[in-house]
């Protein structure tokens, strides 16, 4: 029993990202729950019609759960409006998806809303955040503590460093900072403004453009898709660009859309990712990613720059297109000299869509995350037998 | 003969293609693509001008039908599972009726809107105020169809469920349509009215157990908000009690006031009496006298015009079979709508039709039993015929067709084994026993009770001719299908018609005859002679029935037919009556296109043929084309080489040479060989009027979009169009008719060898003027090797010898078939009749035999 009240009382590790959110128990190998982040409104349709009294306030009455969570959401997701909450920054959302599934942790009535919860924080995160964030776990839900890590840390972590530049390529937020035996510093960080979404947007714009395709609708989970499974990254655009003008067809991929339309698509493939550093074919003044990287490197002394170009990860959503680590490298070569160059090793490790949390379970099981807790004043107050009041199912809380 | 153009058979294809993928993307519940799919698809049949009407109105419903079954399998479901998806039901229902209303398709929309309120009505779930808001849109609607009288009823069910009265405009309305009414009324009667008006609504939407109840609580609920004259009408409708007592007294009053109604052209509101009256009748007496009643009032509307209302009150009953009739196999309900497709198939508007054909399909369930099993066949037969005036047929009621024709019309259990397979699944185990089947047969059939009887009577018509056999008969098949026919008995009586009730479509056919020809398009493992059987079940039973009378063992004559067909696709030769292959057994020929009006029959032969004066002929030979020219280099052989090369030709020319030399009925011959066929020699000797036979050996080439200027090449680099020929023999100063062999081969423009396609290559000969030749023989394929040489010769024998055209094609292929089947030794004394077709004829022999067509009136002789 002792042993089952240890285990049930871990903590909580919470990964908000932009595209998923996810949940588990601190020690654990993997998050128990990876789910997108976004929820939809039964009330809130694709199609409305303006003809007829919508059909579903026939069947939607008042005590009908209304808004629909993570997976549940996706179900539906060409039926209903979805949302992202992080996006929109909509907590009160955050806090029903997080019950709806913390509920499904099947944690012991005895043991609800016991357990201290480390949140994977990036860099780029504003203060206000994270106070709101405490607000609603410790305040509002009534969890024992809540402790902030910072997600790089978790990446190094989670691969065996103390040492690396962590490039991560997120939905929503794309950011990289430099870290120099387990230290950094603010001006060895900075947030990057192109991430997933903007890609999705440039790839929907390729197709879409394009009259040879004929294509004048694809929705975004579509072009999301299409964009994971078939970019990939080309050392020379422009000549490949060429070549594929000219007739290569290696190539060509077959889209086929739910509709029954193939389409084959080539030289967008290799585009895909061209924003990252090209950023003017977004219409963005801004610097490239490679270039960016550089700076923050050469921000350190010149005798740690071997160290750091040797452990740069890739992380992030975005970070899986393929060969992007291989152009990353060529592209770094030309901000270093021929024997930096050389050393340059770019590190895509595999499942690094859950490296940030892994990372976090790390951290916890080598007892890194003993500091930085925020302990919650009110069951500091308390005496141990006052009886909690737990909080209710999602969908019966009240928007604030 | 396939009557739906190529275009529209691609459209088709695509459109089928398109359903299935839309249907499958509504099953994964992805309803943003399915409604795109299905939308856009709409509009592209829309926008198209080739796809007539009623084309289109069936397009339209199979998209509708998707949004349709995925609604019901989304119930079914929730009964299930007891779970409910209501997102994904609410969501389909919205993106339907959007998409209903893009199709300006009101009535459906409608329709579907009161179907939703009575099934959801009394659900616990539901909110009424969402029902309510519902109501109110769709009462905004139905006003602007201009349907007051369910306009006024919904507004009662509004206030019904509100427990108020909303002063609402259309309350007003209504409430004026009411009065507008009832004051066109007998006062006397007026209140009786309101009663069975609002007692009907009660009833429809299952609002009270007591109808009585519900009208009083109605009447509770209206009467301080009602109009000073309307409320008078409610106060006496406490007063107004119908009972098993006074139901008689009642509905005689009733009649008379319904012809009344009628007359005032009140219409819509014969239907509410109607429905009152059965629902009555079914109480206080039985279902038996509720139907009689019911059906006698269909056909007085039927009668007088009044179709929608008649396909209301059909839609009611139907409604009432649905929910009463609980058999699995609901009989009632098929008949129903058969009927129901009998009475509104005459109809310039269709969309009666097709909607009771809808219905009728839709309560078509698997049969259980020997009974079911023949009427579930008759029915499919029916739909069968009826598609093919008006909508496209799928598959499966091709081969069920089939299969009733095989089986119970025809009893050939043989081909029936053939076509099981190709049945619909759930019905193929129910036919493993097909003796056992056709040993019960007639109390079978006798057991089954038909509503209409019309088919049966239509065939009736040569009863009094049952001895009485057919010398001619003409038959023409025009574009769109139609079937007439024309013909002689033995007493030289004659006879005329058109059918009615059964078009010709022959798309599955064309398919397995590609099939078998040509391998196009792997369809089944029929054999050319089972094909034939196929090819007869094809044509309606009225046809059939004259194809029995063509009997050639009684008959000292040959019989001839002669076909005239707007298109070609299928040779009718193959037809296997089950009594042997027409090519064998009649003088058939063809005409494309209109025939000579004043000659479409002639007296047949009599056998044996005078050829006492025995004639010789003159004859022209030209060919083989291309066997000089044109010729492109070969670089690795470093000559030139033919471009055309057709070696074949080459031993044809040969054959036809030695054979017109060695003829006896062959007085002058002149070839047109090597450099001497050109241009002008051509034309100047088909121009000439010396030339009985015209033999022709070469390629031709194909032109698509100009058949008539499809062309010979000639060796001078000319050259010679099938209109030249036509024109110069029309030119033709000694008005001699020459009979002409296109002993050909077709090669596109491009030079590559083309498939027998009957209907593009028929498009050649239909230019032919008939009375400026004897006729034509065509191949009807590419297949030129020592048999077909052989069966020419035989065919040249017998024209030469004196028998008309047709009677030389059939003695040709009669001979050919005899010695090619039985040997020589065992020859003697052996006839046609002693050949097993099936077991003695391979299928190669069937189709040279089967290689030469003769088009032109078949009772035509040389010169």
């Amino acid at each position: 029993m002792e042993n089952t009240n240890e285990e049930l009382l871990r903590p909580l590790i919470l990964d908000i990202g932009s595209a998923n959110f996810r949940l588990g128990f601190a020690g654990d190998d993997l998050p128990e729950i990876v789910v997108p982040s976004i929820y939809a409104d039964i009330t809130d349709p694709l199609y409305k019609s303006d003809l007829i009294s919508e059909v579903s306030e026939i069947f939607i009455s008042d005590n009908l759960e209304k808004q629909l969570f993570g997976i549940e959401a996706l179900k539906y997701k060409d039926i209903l409006n979805y949302h992202e909450f992080v996006i929109e920054k909509n907590y009160n959302v955050l806090k029903k998806f997080f019950l709806y599934y913390y509920y499904q942790l099947d944690i012991d009535q005895n043991y609800l809303f016991q357990q201290p919860i480390i949140v994977l924080f990036p860099f780029t995160s504003s203060e206000s955040e994270k106070n709101k964030l405490q607000q609603i776990f410790l305040n509002e839900l009534n969890f024992p503590r809540i402790n902030f890590i910072n997600f790089s840390d978790c990446i190094l972590t989670a691969l065996g460093k103390k040492t690396g530049v962590v490039i991560n390529l997120g939905e929503q937020n794309s950011f990289v900072s430099t870290y120099l035996h387990g230290y950094s510093n603010i001006s060895a960080r900075e947030y990057f403004p192109i991430a997933g979404k903007d890609i999705t947007d440039y790839f929907m714009d390729l197709i879409l453009f394009n009259k040879k395709y004929k294509i004048n609708y694809i929705d975004r989970w579509i072009a999301r898709e299409i964009k994971e499974k078939s970019s990939i990254c080309v050392l020379n655009p422009q000549e490949t660009q060429a070549r594929i003008k000219s007739g290569l067809t290696s190539f060509d991929q077959e889209v086929r859309l739910p509709d029954g339309d193939i389409f084959t698509i080539n030289y967008e493939r290799i585009m895909i990712a061209e924003p990252l550093f090209k950023p003017n074919l977004i219409h963005l003044d801004i610097v490239e990613l490679p270039k960016l990287v550089a700076q923050l490197i050469k921000s350190w002394n010149r005798d740690n720059r071997s160290e750091l170009l040797q452990n740069i990860i890739i992380s992030g959503g975005t970070s899986l297109i393929k060969d992007l680590a291989k152009r990353l490298k060529v592209e770094l070569g030309n901000f270093f000299s021929k024997k930096l160059r050389d050393e340059i090793k770019v590190i895509a490790p595999t499942g690094r869509e859950n490296m940030g949390w892994i990372g976090a379970s790390l951290l916890y099981t080598r007892g890194l995350t003993s500091k930085g807790w925020i302990e919650n004043p009110k069951i500091q107050n308390k005496t141990q037998d006052s009886k909690k009041i737990l909080p209710t199912h999602p969908n019966t809380l009240e928007d604030n | 003969m396939s009557f739906q153009n190529e275009k529209l058979q691609e459209f088709l294809k695509y459109f089928e293609k398109q359903i299935i993928q839309g249907r499958k993307i509504l099953k994964t519940g992805n309803h943003r693509w399915a409604d795109k799919l299905l939308t856009n698809l709409y509009f592209e049949i829309k926008k198209t001008d080739w796809i007539n009407p009623q084309k289109k109105d069936q397009l339209y419903t199979a998209i509708n039908n998707s949004w349709d079954k995925y609604l019901q399998s989304l119930v079914q479901q929730n009964k299930e599972d007891l779970t409910f998806d209501v997102i994904k039901y609410y969501d389909s229902y919205n993106r339907y009726f959007g998409f209903l209303a893009k199709q300006g398709n009101y009535y459906e929309l409608i329709r579907h809107g009161k179907d939703l309120i009575k099934s959801y009505i009394n659900h616990p779930g539901i909110s009424i105020t969402g029902l309510i808001k519902f109501i109110n849109s769709l009462s905004d609607l139905i006003k602007d169809e201009g349907n007051y009288h369910e306009l006024l009823e919904y507004q009662i069910l509004k206030i019904y469920l509100l427990k108020s009265v909303s002063l609402s405009t259309n309350y007003y309305f209504s409430m004026n349509f009411l009065w507008e009414f009832l004051s066109k009324v007998e006062p006397s009667k007026r209140s009786l009215l309101l009663y069975i008006f609002l007692e009907n609504v009660g009833i429809s939407f299952q609002l009270k157990e007591n109808p009585e109840e519900f009208i009083r609580e109605i009447r509770n609920i209206m009467k301080i908000k009602l109009s000073p004259e309307l409320k008078n009408e409610f106060s006496l409708l406490l007063r107004i009690k119908i009972d098993e007592n006074n139901f008689s007294r009642i509905f005689t009053d009733l009649e008379n006031l319904l012809m009344y109604l009628n007359d005032i052209g009140e219409s819509r509101w014969i239907l509410s009496l109607i429905e009152n009256f059965f629902i009555k009748v079914t109480q206080y007496n039985n279902l038996d006298d509720a139907v009689e009643f019911i059906r006698k009032y269909i056909h007085f509307l039927i009668e007088r015009n009044r179709f929608e209302i008649s396909f209301n009150v059909y839609e009611f009953l139907g409604e009432y079979f649905k929910e009463h009739v609980k058999d699995t196999y609901n009989f009632l309900l098929i008949e129903h709508w058969s009927d129901a497709c009998n009475n509104f198939r005459d109809l310039k508007e269709k969309k009666y039709l097709l909607r009771s054909l809808e219905e009728l399909q839709q309560c078509i369930s698997t049969p259980s039993n020997s009974k079911q099993i023949f009427h579930c066949f008759h029915i499919s037969d029916f739909i069968w015929r009826l598609k093919t005036e008006f909508f496209t047929s799928e598959k499966f009621e091709f081969w069920n067709m089939m299969f009733y024709r095989a089986f119970f019309e025809e009893k050939d259990l043989n081909l029936c084994e053939k076509i099981i397979k190709f049945l619909p699944k759930k019905i193929q185990p129910l036919l493993t026993n097909l003796q056992e089947l056709q040993d019960n047969l007639e109390q079978v059939q006798e057991s089954v009770v038909f509503l209409d009887q019309q088919n049966e009577r239509l065939h009736s018509i040569f009863n009094e001719k049952q001895n009485a056999l057919i010398k001619n008969l003409s038959i023409r098949i025009k574009d769109n299908g139609e079937i007439g026919f024309y013909g002689k008995f033995d007493d030289s009586q004659e006879f005329q018609d058109v059918i009615k009730d059964e078009y010709w479509n022959d798309v599955y056919l064309l398919k397995i005859y590609n099939n078998l020809f040509w391998n196009r398009e792997v369809e089944t493992d029929l054999s050319i002679i089972e094909f034939g059987r196929l090819l007869y079940l094809m044509l309606p039973r009225k046809l059939r029935q004259l194809f029995s009378k063509l009997n050639v063992e009684d008959l000292d004559y040959v019989p001839q037919i002669y076909l005239i067909l707007d298109k070609m696709t299928i040779p009718f030769d193959l037809i296997n009556d089950g009594d042997g292959i027409f090519s064998l057994k009649f003088s058939i020929g063809y005409s494309i296109g209109e025939p000579n009006l004043n000659k479409i029959i002639s007296e047949a032969p009599i056998l044996p043929l005078n050829q006492s004066k025995q004639k010789k002929y003159n004859t022209l030979v030209i060919g083989c084309l291309n066997l000089m020219l044109p010729s492109k280099w070969d670089d690795a052989i470093q000559k030139n080489v033919l471009m055309y090369p057709f070696n074949e030709g080459v031993k044809e020319l040969n054959h036809i040479i030695q054979y017109f030399n060695e003829s006896s009925f062959i007085d002058q011959i002149t070839y047109l060989v090597q450099e001497n066929i050109t241009r002008d020699k051509f034309l100047n000797n088909v121009s000439s009027g010396n030339y009985d036979i015209i033999h022709i050996i070469g390629n031709l080439f194909y032109s698509e979009t100009n058949p008539k200027n499809s062309f010979f090449l000639t060796n001078d680099y000319q050259i010679v169009s099938i209109s030249d020929i036509i024109n110069v023999l029309k030119a033709n100063l000694n008005h001699k008719k020459s009979f002409i062999c296109f002993n050909v081969r077709f090669l596109n423009l491009l030079g590559n060898k083309l498939h027998s396609n009957l209907i593009d290559f028929s498009e050649i000969f239909r230019n032919f003027d008939q009375n400026e030749i004897t006729g034509m023989i065509v191949r009807n394929n590419s297949i030129f090797n020592e048999d077909t040489r052989y069966l020419l010769s035989y065919i040249y024998n017998n024209l030469t010898g004196g028998f008309n055209q047709g009677v030389s094609l059939l003695k040709g292929r009669q001979i050919y078939l005899l010695n090619k089947v039985i040997p020589n030794n065992e020859k003697a004394g052996k006839e046609l009749k002693n050949i097993n077709m099936q077991k003695d004829v391979s299928e190669e022999i069937l189709i040279d035999l089967n290689s030469f067509l003769l088009f032109g009136e078949p009772w035509k002789m040389l010169e």
